[in-house]
């Protein structure tokens, strides 16, 4: 699978890269959504995991532009906050992730 | 002034005219002994006698009014002033021969003592009358003088006391309204105490989310190594068979610690779903652990399946609350008792403690508005009032029991949800 993970935080973006390449599968990072665009444009994803609250775009307008540009591709949103209403196509989860369920949700 | 309720600041404006009416009563007073001595002037001895009773009247007065009324009370001084100034009115009425001058001082002297319009007062001023009017008729005072003045007397008390009626009225209005103003400045403040609460567990959680995400998957990808690694160096062995797993349940812990307290983060407002009872009791009751005292425990029987249609975070917070109330009640060793099972159409939630208990009076108050036994400021709980509206918008009931020096025992009921 090709994986596209967005995150501000450094150490999730490294710890979501390692399960990913551990898993066999192809990862690439972006700390915000205006880097995500710019990996996006020459990066098919098959899958993409966002946080929520980042500088910028937030994730949730990210996942809905990957939804429209991508439309095959499977929308994961991280959330640390409290309430997020639900979204079509989106698979909203909790942090801190269940590695296991956060694979299970990319199949 | 009649004392009301002690928590209620009299105006600044009724005191100054409370004042003001002293000084006018002490005026008229002057001028009324002024006058008594202008109609005996010449007899020396006589307009003496006239000045030391005047005097004195007045000093009494303004001692009773000063330092007895605060040993004795307002009723009794009051009872004072009226004997005291009868028997001066008599005497100057007796000594100046029962003119108009010194007629006066009797209709003038019942409005000094009718403050409040009470029925003892009423009867004071009965009394009064009475005495004066048999002494001035066995003294020589003309029939018709006493019929006059005091049908005056009588007539002054009974539109004084129309006044004096209004004005207490009015009084007591404004403290009422003054009361239950204050009363819900004091909600909206515990509401929003309770809401920024919520709003700093809200940002706490969040903020303790992201770095537990890589600090979780951290520990949990070391240990899968160190258990994957067929030539582990001894020194690493109880790493990877006690410390890391340990760990890892200690990250698990604060994992479930932060995760309840978003449950109980202030958010926008819920719709009514249908929801397991069960886990948020088990959450509220692991919070609540973290306030136990040193010699305290809970112990917890919780069914598992118990669903009700609500809104699961209120809900939460009552649960809370309930807990938390139980243990600030528990004794300093004290056990608190969380019991919830699924009924034949219910769901039932009990909360004991063996704490002091309360008394039927406490018992019946318990769930009113504002009603509380702790210190003022103390308590950032939701009032058991709160509780009780929101358990009956669930269409569910709450009640109490307890005795003094048994504890209380609180059960909330709510309708099971159709299966």
């Amino acid at each position: 699978m090709r994986v596209l993970v967005v995150d501000d935080e450094p150490g999730i973006r490294k710890a979501l890269t390692r399960l990913f390449t551990r898993h066999g599968d192809e990862v690439r990072a972006a700390a915000n959504a205006a880097e995500a665009e710019a990996v996006l444009a020459a990066f098919e994803p098959d899958v993409v995991i966002s946080d929520f609250k980042m500088e910028g775009m937030n994730g949730l307008e990210l996942l809905r532009l990957v939804g429209r540009r991508f439309p095959r591709a499977r929308r994961i949103l991280l959330s640390g906050f409290a309430e997020i209403d639900e979204e079509p196509g989106v698979t909203v989860m909790a942090k801190p992730y269940a590695a296991q369920e956060l694979l299970q949700a990319c199949l | 002034m009649p004392v009301t309720n002690p928590e209620f600041p009299i105006p600044d404006g009724v005191l100054a005219i409370t004042k003001r009416a002293m000084i006018t009563a002490q005026l008229s007073a002057v001028a009324i002994v002024g006058a008594l001595v202008a109609s005996i002037w010449g007899n020396t001895a006589l307009v003496a006698f006239v000045l030391v009773v005047g005097v004195l009247e007045s000093i009494v007065n303004i001692v009773i009014t000063l330092v007895v009324k605060r040993a004795i009370g307002h009723v009794r001084s009051e009872h004072l002033r009226a004997a005291f100034n009868t028997l001066c009115h008599i005497a100057l009425g007796v000594v100046c021969g029962w003119t108009y001058a010194a007629w006066f001082l009797v209709p003038f002297g019942t409005t000094m003592v009718s403050a409040p319009p009470t029925r003892h007062a009423g009867r004071r001023v009965i009394a009064m009358l009475l005495i004066t009017d048999a002494v001035a008729l066995a003294t020589g005072a003309r029939g018709q003088d006493v019929v006059a003045f005091t049908g005056i007397a009588a007539f002054i008390q009974l539109v004084l006391a129309a006044y004096l009626a209004l004005a207490d009225k009015l009084l007591r209005e404004r403290e009422r309204m003054y009361l239950a103003l204050r009363a819900a400045r004091e909600a909206a403040q515990a509401q929003e105490h309770l809401a920024s609460i919520g709003m700093l567990a809200a940002g706490v959680a969040h903020e303790v989310n992201n770095p537990m995400c890589f600090v979780t998957a951290n520990i949990e990808d070391l240990l899968a190594e160190l258990r994957a690694e067929p030539a582990l160096p001894a020194r690493l062995v109880e790493f990877r068979d006690s410390i890391l797993p340990e760990t890892a349940d200690g990250i698990a812990r604060v994992n479930s610690i932060v995760a309840d307290l978003r449950r109980f983060a202030r958010g926008e407002p819920q719709a009514t779903t249908e929801l397991d009872l069960s886990p948020e009791i088990v959450a509220a009751v692991r919070i609540a652990r973290t306030q136990l005292g040193a010699g305290q425990k809970i112990t917890a029987t919780i069914d598992p399946d118990l669903h009700v249609r609500g809104r699961s975070r209120e809900l939460g917070q009552v649960i809370l609350n309930l807990v938390m109330n139980a243990i600030e009640s528990s004794a300093e060793r004290g056990e608190v008792r969380v019991r919830a099972r699924a009924g034949a159409s219910d769901v039932e939630l009990v909360v004991e403690d063996d704490g002091i208990g309360m008394s039927a009076e406490t018992r019946a108050k318990l769930f009113q508005p504002f009603f509380t036994t702790k210190a003022p400021g103390k308590g950032v709980g939701l009032g058991l009032s709160v509780v009780h509206g929101i358990v009956t918008a669930h269409g569910g009931s709450v009640s109490v029991a307890s005795e003094i020096g048994h504890g209380a025992s609180f059960t909330i009921r709510l309708p099971a949800a159709a299966a």
